[in-house]
């Protein structure tokens, strides 16, 4: 896969505190990566230095070739959108329409073609409204969608979620990580920042692990959440089913309820064949 | 950031009652509105910084007076330019230094042009270097010692309360608007002033709904269900605190002295 983000050794610090340590990572190409790790972290601060909204203090990120450095954000925005945690803080239009062509009158598309990502991005959203809604009319489920909309009307190749599903009910999480993976089936790289395990080893294929500025692991879900010590000791719990499944001590870690439902089949044909 | 960020110290400074700074800061500024020679006004702004470095947070302090240096550049120009079509000129003969066209820069405006930063510097400085040194808590109890009614003082350091917030937040949407491909500085002035209602529009509904929320939070904690409130923590006047409120009194009225009789001002 095509390397799209690289940071090397990165090192950012507010004032005199680093909150970011020797970071290397690469990020590739169609990939669903989510970030993980208590608050205060750094993980927000490290997405930032994405899209150029910082800048390393040591170290060196490149997007697609380009250091950030040299870039500036509204430059870097035409190949990386980010959504804000929180969907009020870059709402301000009022209605739908201009709420969404905001984006794409700025990285100056034709009339023609705003029109065009308007719509398409509303219906990849799968919001349903009138374009001439009033933006607060709408409810917080439906507002987060709106501002991912915001995002893929300027039809960008990576997608940064920053905790899209803190506060969300259970069907709005899965419908906005369900958006991220059509995303991702249509050639984007979404990197999702999540406290909720359980959504992200359902829906993630790598995880990175973070902790006082440092990414201390980098892997598959399964890997990743095998390491219970590791999670412990860093504050994160790992999925409910795979807590069970070590309390039922198996030998693997399922992290989904399809690969736990997997494991106890297995078990099960494995002890009572006759029923397989 | 926050400007008016309360900066935890061991110093004398931090440890004198909130009213006897409260009393200091008042006196200080009133000195600067009366006076306006640059000589006068240089030294009340030395004097604001030689407080700082008592109280210990010279260097803070110093980095926040760093954000005025526009205000500073702006009170400059303004006034050198602008103080001849005053209506309050003195009508008599002065040199002129400038003379470039229809703009004239005289003795006067220069003196004014310098003397001005100053006064700003030590209007600003002064609440920064009190609010710097002083927790809300303390405030909120001086000011209701001074015999304001107990809402308005809660009001008061509430408002300074939520700059931090406010301008957090402001941080917060600008990034996220520049993330939309939005470039704030581009463009004429006019321009520049339009690009700032994607910022601006959504920092008033979030400033509006944060008031909301903090009245609702406030009412269900039962603020204001009895009117004569009692305090946990006291405020005690020590002996320093009274010999500076007599001290800085004296002073102050021998400076009150000095501009009765037409000292430390340019006309």
């Amino acid at each position: 896969m095509r390397e799209i983000i690289r940071v090397k050794n990165l090192w950012f610090k507010y004032k005199t505190n680093w909150v970011l340590q020797d970071i290397n990572l690469s990020i590739y190409e169609k990939e669903f990566v989510a970030l993980v790790g208590q608050n205060g972290c750094g993980k927000t601060t490290l997405v930032k230095h994405f899209n150029g909204l910082l800048k390393p203090d040591r170290g060196s990120v490149t997007v697609y070739g380009v250091d950030t450095k040299d870039t500036s954000t509204a430059e870097l925005a035409k190949v990386v959108g980010y959504v804000f945690q929180f969907p009020d803080s870059q709402i301000f239009a009022r209605t739908i329409y201009e709420e969404v062509s905001f984006g794409p009158k700025n990285l100056k598309f034709s009339n023609r073609e705003i029109d065009e990502v308007v719509h398409s991005s509303l219906n990849r959203v799968g919001l349903e409204k009138s374009l001439d809604t009033t933006p607060t009319a709408l409810s917080t489920g439906e507002r987060e969608r709106l501002v991912i909309a915001d995002v893929l009307a300027m039809n960008p190749r990576v997608i940064i979620l920053d905790e899209p599903t803190t506060g969300q009910d259970h069907i709005t999480c899965h419908n906005v990580m369900k958006i991220a993976r059509d995303l991702v089936n249509l050639g984007k790289t979404v990197i999702v920042i999540s406290h909720d395990m359980e959504l992200i080893c359902e829906w993630a294929e790598r995880v990175i692990v973070m902790h006082e500025g440092r990414i201390i692991n980098n892997g598959r879900p399964k890997d990743v959440f095998s390491r219970f010590e590791m999670l412990r000791d860093i504050g994160l719990s790992p999925p409910q089913v795979s807590v069970l499944a070590r309390s039922l001590q198996f030998e693997e870690t399922p992290v989904t309820i399809d690969e736990m439902i997997d494991v106890l089949l297995r078990r099960l044909c494995l002890e009572h064949s006759e029923i397989c | 950031m926050s400007i008016v960020k309360y900066v935890d110290r061991m110093s004398i400074f931090h440890s004198l009652d909130p009213r006897t700074k409260i009393v200091l800061c008042t006196a200080i500024m009133v000195v600067s509105l009366i006076f306006n020679h640059p000589l006068f006004l240089a030294s009340t702004f030395v004097f604001v910084v030689t407080l700082s470095f008592i109280a210990k947070i010279h260097t803070e302090f110093l980095s926040r007076i760093r954000l005025l240096v526009a205000v500073v550049i702006l009170a400059f120009v303004l006034w050198t330019l602008t103080y001849r079509l005053s209506l309050f000129v003195p009508h008599k003969e002065v040199r002129i230094l400038l003379k470039l066209g229809p703009i004239i820069i005289d003795e006067l405006s220069f003196l004014y042009g310098i003397s001005m930063p100053f006064r700003v510097l030590v209007l600003i400085g002064t609440p920064l270097l009190l609010f710097m040194t002083t927790t809300f808590t303390d405030m909120t109890l001086a000011l209701v010692k001074l015999r304001l009614p107990y809402t308005w003082a809660f009001t008061v350091s509430l408002s300074f309360r939520l700059v931090t917030s406010i301008f957090n937040e402001a941080h917060t949407i600008r990034d996220a608007q520049i993330s939309r491909g939005l470039e704030l500085e581009k463009g004429s002035l006019l321009e520049r002033i339009k690009n700032y209602i994607p910022v601006i529009s959504p920092l008033v509904s979030k400033v509006m709904e944060m008031e909301d929320q903090l009245s609702i939070s406030m009412e269900t904690k039962a603020f204001g269900a009895y009117p004569k409130r009692t305090y946990y923590k006291g405020l005690k006047m020590t002996g320093v605190d009274i010999a500076l409120i007599f001290s800085s009194t004296c002073l102050f009225l021998i400076l009150l002295w000095l501009r009765l009789n037409n000292v430390g001002i340019i006309a």
